[in-house]
């Protein structure tokens, strides 16, 4: 308990301590929104079943990992904030270890098929990914923008 | 019962830990079902370990790219659903349980890894563990009154950090996640019956800051664990209540944390779950 408490307070979330602070912070207050739609084989990548939650995880969060990683060279803000820190040990940076080691964004989309392959259970000839921007209007989503951010052909 | 008195929980160590297996059983075939198990996974090339020394270990020690590549990550999940189901026929076995928990811990930090999302609410599953590997009564009812005021920390803690970091304090909350949240989904299911539940909230946002008040303030009703023990049913309900609610409006599952509740189950429940198990063994199986 007591550690917990101490993990509580230097807001370290790490294992085995659980520091229970999600939807604790304020949030922006906007009108528009932003999320990202995959479209393959001409179809739309959209599991209506709300309960189905663990079968969308894995593409809503490896995108936003995906675009942090593409606009910052291939480090996410982990290992951006890390690096300086360890700027004077040559050994990571040779190595190309943690948090020097380099993550290949250009793989995402191959990767990315072959697991939709299984999870649609259909072969996947191309895939496309759009950033959605909308906004709230009455009782409907208006689309303001969306741009497609990849395409990937699956040969 | 007074809260100090610590509950002689003990005999029902067996009805627990199968209970508990059951669950985790139930939670792993989702996760086959929702192609989230180590096989599945199609070795990622992308991976966020945040500043948790564990990942990190994991990462340098590529267990990660080993337990989802794929010749070993068959291996792995066989593993892990094998020694999930074996605790649910013998629950006494600690060395199983312990094995368990390695690979689940190992699970754990493979799947957060790759889906470059720290879902901490997983390591729940880890917690309750922890409690089984105790081998003698007496520690482990200790760690299991321990583990309760433990639970009653967590989402009492959830309260306190809503009024440090301000969530409390912002009567747009509700409004705000709605909105970000279910964005994705009202795209593309625009006619759909949820949308329009999401829209009515939406349009109503005193309603929607009213549930949400609630929702803070069942988190906050966990400071009574402190002092009581009588409403620990009550208490049960509104770890349901909080993750089904955060479930439809924030689309985020936190379905292993609700196992948590199990803890907050008294002496006098599992003594009527035990007398009604043995009874159901006798008349279908003459045990």
């Amino acid at each position: 308990m007591f550690l917990t408490l101490l993990a509580n307070l230097l807001k370290l979330e790490i294992i085995p301590f659980f520091v229970f602070n999600m939807y604790s912070y304020t949030l922006p207050t906007t009108e528009e929104v932003s999320f990202y739609v995959l479209e393959y084989n001409n179809k739309e990548f959209n599991i209506p079943e709300i309960w189905n939650h663990h079968k969308r995880m894995l593409f809503y969060y490896t995108i936003e990992h995906h675009q942090y990683i593409y606009r910052n060279n291939g480090y996410d803000r982990f290992q951006l904030k890390l690096i300086p820190h360890l700027s004077k040990i040559e050994f990571f940076k040779k190595n190309s270890l943690y948090p020097y080691k380099y993550q290949n964004h250009k793989n995402y989309a191959k990767w990315l098929i072959s697991y939709l392959e299984d999870v649609t259970q259909q072969k996947i000839r191309y895939l496309k990914i759009y950033r959605v921007v909308a906004i709230y209007e009455k009782c409907i989503l208006k689309v303001k923008n969306k741009e497609q951010i990849i395409h990937y052909a699956n040969n | 019962m007074p809260t100090t008195e610590i509950r002689n929980i003990a005999p029902y160590r067996a009805y627990i830990i199968r209970t508990s297996f059951i669950f985790f059983l139930v939670i792993f075939f989702w996760r086959y079902y929702s192609h989230v198990l180590p096989h599945q996974l199609k070795n990622p090339d992308l991976f966020n370990l945040g500043f948790d020394p564990l990942y990190i270990i994991y990462h340098l020690l590529n267990v990660g790219h080993i337990l989802t590549n794929e010749n070993y990550s068959y291996i792995f999940t066989i593993l892990l659903l094998f020694f999930t189901v074996y605790p649910i026929i013998n629950p006494y076995n600690r060395t199983f349980l312990i094995i368990y928990a390695l690979l689940y811990l190992s699970y754990f930090i493979v799947l957060n890894t790759y889906l470059t999302f720290h879902a901490h609410y997983m390591s729940c599953i880890l917690l309750l563990n922890v409690c089984f590997i105790f081998k003698k009564d007496i520690n482990f009812n200790f760690i299991w009154e321990f583990m309760r005021y433990f639970i009653c920390w967590i989402y009492f803690s959830a309260f306190i950090w809503k009024i440090i970091n301000g969530s409390l304090f912002q009567a747009s909350f509700g409004l705000e996640i709605i909105k970000t949240s279910q964005a994705s989904y009202i795209y593309s299911n625009p006619n759909s019956f949820w949308s329009s539940f999401y829209f009515f909230f939406l349009s109503n946002p005193i309603l929607t800051s009213l549930g949400t008040l609630t929702i803070f303030l069942m988190e906050a009703l966990f400071v009574i664990g402190f002092f009581t023990k009588k409403l620990d049913g009550l208490l049960i309900l509104s770890i349901f209540i909080i993750h089904l609610t955060v479930y439809l409006f924030v689309d985020t599952l936190f379905i292993e944390q609700c196992l948590l509740s199990i803890v907050l189950i008294s002496t006098t429940t599992w003594h009527k779950i035990a007398q009604k198990s043995k009874l159901f063994l006798y008349k279908e199986f003459k045990f």
